[in-house]
Formats: structure tokens, sequence, C-alpha cells
């Protein structure tokens, strides 16, 4: 009985240890997105979608440091394979923007934050032009 | 020798002063600024070429990506 008593506690605090450790690794950044404070932006990097507050310090700090580690991993690419960094951080931000879940916020080719919907475009177009739409081009006339 | 010893004391001093850690690792407050030409072409090859090097990237910077 109390070795039991004795496994389900050491399970019970192994359970604890493993999600405050997934809460600690990205939570506040992970937060944000959800609660659509911070998204995707169209050239790659993360950003605020409305200016931060004083009380966002902490947020835009760590922001800035995803940005300049992205920043470092789009040089590498680009040198790596004589490419541009832009180029790099494009398709990076492609590959974002195509997986942010419906709700949450994006920049569209024209820098303008929208929140993704199953009919945001995000995709190359027919001569790979990136191309990152918040909706289908309305075509009234 | 005293001198010797004078010079010898001047230049560790020198030394240890010159080997202090002055790098601070610290992140900007403000934003890093890019300006970026969106409308840009990438074209089929080198967009295959470069996915596998951001999936490694990602894989290898697990929470920036």
């Amino acid at each position: 009985m109390k070795h039991r008593l004795f496994t389900s506690i050491l399970v019970a605090g192994a359970l604890i240890a493993t999600s405050a450790f997934a809460i600690d690794n990205n939570g506040p950044v992970d937060k944000a997105l959800a609660a659509g404070v911070i998204g995707e932006q169209a050239d790659g990097y993360l950003g605020f979608v409305r200016p931060p507050t004083a009380a966002q310090a902490d947020l835009q700090r760590r922001i800035n440091e995803i940005n300049i580690r992205r920043r470092g991993v789009f040089n590498d690419a680009a040198k790596a394979n004589g490419e541009t960094e832009d180029r790099v951080a494009l398709l990076s931000a492609l590959r974002q923007i195509t997986k942010t879940p419906n709700g949450q916020y994006f920049q569209d080719s024209e820098m303008t934050w929208c929140v993704k919907t199953p009919d945001s475009q995000v995709m190359q177009s027919a001569d790979d032009v990136v191309v990152i739409r918040c909706a289908p081009a309305t075509s009234a006339n | 020798m005293r001198q010797i010893l004078l010079a010898i004391s001047v230049v560790g001093f020198v030394g240890i002063v010159g080997c202090t850690p002055t790098i601070r690792l610290q992140v900007p407050d403000k934003p890093i600024e890019i300006n970026l030409n969106i409308n840009m072409k990438i074209e089929q090859n080198v967009r295959i070429k470069l996915e596998r090097e951001l999936d490694k990237a990602a894989q290898a910077n697990p929470g920036i990506f």
C-alpha cells in the first residue's frame, strides 16, 4: 500500500514537472499568438498586431529574441544555398502563415494584419510569386 | 629588479583588466527592422532546397518556428 502510494506520488510529480516544462518552454509567446496579440508577419518574423504597451515589454523581448534567432537561421540557409536572406525569410513566412491556425493573426502581402480564415490564401501563383492574402481578391467588376 | 617587477605587475594588471569579460548578451528592446520586398518569386527548385534547410533549422531550434 505504502509502495503504491509512493509510486503514484512519483508519477504525479513527474506529470506535473513535464507539464510545467511544456508551459514554460514558449508559453507567453504561444499564448500571445492564440490571443491575437502577436502574429506572423509577411516578412518571416513575429510581430505585434498593435503597438506593444509598456506592460508587454517582456513579450517584446521574447519576440525579439526569436526574431534574432530566425534571422540567423535565414542567413545561414541563404549562405549555404547561394540565396538571399530575403528569399529564405519570405519562404519561411509562407510556411509559418500556412500553418497558422484559423483565428490567429498574420500579415498579408500588403503588410496588413488579418485573421486567418479558411478563405485566406497562402500560396504561390503559377509564376511562382508568393501570394499571401486575407481572403480571395473580390472581382466586383 | 624593482623596475622589472613593477613592469611585470603593470602588464599583469592591464592583462587582467583586459580579460575582464565585458561582453553582455543582451536582447535589444527595439524590434529588429526588416525591409523586405514581399512580391518575390521563389522558383520551385529553390523552394524545395530551402524547405529542406528550414525543416532542419526548425528541428534544431525548437520554439522559434
